[in-house]
């Protein structure tokens, strides 16, 4: 077998960028958990700025504790915190699903295990709900 | 069959909207089209009775008409088929959209220029044909008759389509090779499959899949691209740990 030229790629291919991400029409289950991992990584992101802009309240000065302390207590905030747990849920088990997979475990029941991840993180989020808002 | 041949005016009509593009031209323009097809019509014999008796311009390309060639594939109702065969009754009532592959420059019409994928076939050592029909080892005839075994892949490139990384990255090798990469780097046929596993282990290579599996959903012949660039980075990795644990062992 001859040495393989790192040469041999071309680049014609034309470029349709993250809008190839988003092509909902005619795709399958492992499609919806490629783009969920992608849109709650951002959002993740997102919420990381968020939170720095709070802790950074805290800068001025010790009277700014009671300020930050009714925001986190805030229900509209408390909403917030629970769509970063469910964010983290569906990310952090689908991400698990893809290093399993990404390494030849379980390859096959790859749908399955999307839709488990899905359900486990449900299950959870409500949970975590219940007790954030005092029920249980 | 000929263009004359195809059965025409047997059942209902049906709206065909076809993604029109000349060579060159920076945007398609769509143009509608009815056809009244039998029953049992496929997509492929719509869109040659639209070419040989409403607009002889509409380019397409076809050749075995039953799913062998791998030369019609195109997309439809947003789904990567082979034109050839995909029932119209498959399709739903409504108008059917069709356009080119994506990923891949329009050269006119439905056709698009596949030379980037056959490309990256190549360093992969296009593992199409088998050289002998005995198992590695194995010696004497084989049972049966000798016929020339042909591997899976057809090369109509609707996995590249379909997958999400290649219209994002130009540079990535896509399902197709990884797939024959795969194939070599399993039947060797008592080659060194080392060199095509450095060429897939790359940033471009298969560590470039976000495992989207959707080059496996929409291949027509059950090559599961996915599943093979799964089996490569496994590979990889495997070998990785060994070359580790060796030098671990060596170390004095």
């Amino acid at each position: 077998m001859s040495a393989i030229s790192r040469t041999g790629r071309s680049a014609r291919r034309p470029l349709r960028g993250a809008a190839g991400w988003a092509r909902v029409r005619g795709r399958h289950l492992g499609s919806a958990a490629f783009l969920t991992n992608r849109v709650t990584g951002l959002l993740l992101i997102g919420y990381l700025y968020l939170h720095l802009g709070v802790l950074i309240m805290l800068t001025e000065g010790a009277g700014s504790w009671g300020h930050v302390l009714a925001l986190f207590k805030n229900h509209w905030f408390l909403g917030l915190e629970s769509l970063l747990i469910l964010f983290i849920l569906v990310h952090g088990l689908n991400g698990l699903r893809l290093a399993l997979v990404g390494t030849g475990v379980g390859v096959r029941h790859q749908r399955a295990w999307f839709t488990a991840a899905i359900w486990v993180s449900a299950a959870l989020y409500v949970v975590v709900v219940l007790a954030m808002f005092g029920v249980i | 069959m000929t263009e004359t041949e195809i059965p025409r005016g047997a059942g209902q009509v049906r709206r065909f909207r076809i993604s029109r593009q000349g060579h060159g031209a920076a945007r398609p323009r769509v143009e509608e089209f009815e056809v009244a097809v039998g029953p049992d019509a496929s997509l492929l014999e719509a869109l040659r009775e639209i070419r040989s008796h409403q607009d002889r311009s509409l380019t397409l390309r076809y050749s075995c008409c039953h799913g062998s060639c791998g030369t019609c594939g195109m997309r439809v109702n947003g789904h990567e088929v082979l034109a050839c065969v995909t029932p119209l009754a498959s399709l739903g009532a409504g108008p059917v959209v069709v356009g080119p592959l994506a990923n891949a420059r329009v050269e006119h019409d439905l056709v698009v220029d596949m030379r980037d994928l056959y490309d990256h076939l190549e360093p992969a050592q296009r593992p199409l044909v088998r050289q002998d029909e005995r198992l590695a080892g194995q010696e004497g005839n084989p049972p049966g008759p000798a016929f020339a075994r042909y591997e899976d892949c057809i090369e109509c490139g609707l996995c590249v389509s379909a997958c999400p990384i290649a219209g994002s990255d130009p540079l990535y090798l896509g399902p197709a090779a990884l797939a024959a990469a795969w194939r070599t780097v399993q039947e060797p046929r008592g080659a060194d499959p080392s060199s095509v596993l450095a060429w897939v282990d790359d940033e471009q290579g298969c560590w470039r899949c976000h495992a989207s599996f959707e080059c496996t959903e929409v291949c027509p012949s059950g090559v599961d691209p996915a599943g093979a660039t799964m089996a490569l980075r496994r590979e990889l990795t495997r070998r990785k740990l060994g070359q580790i644990t060796r030098r671990g062992r060596h170390r004095p």
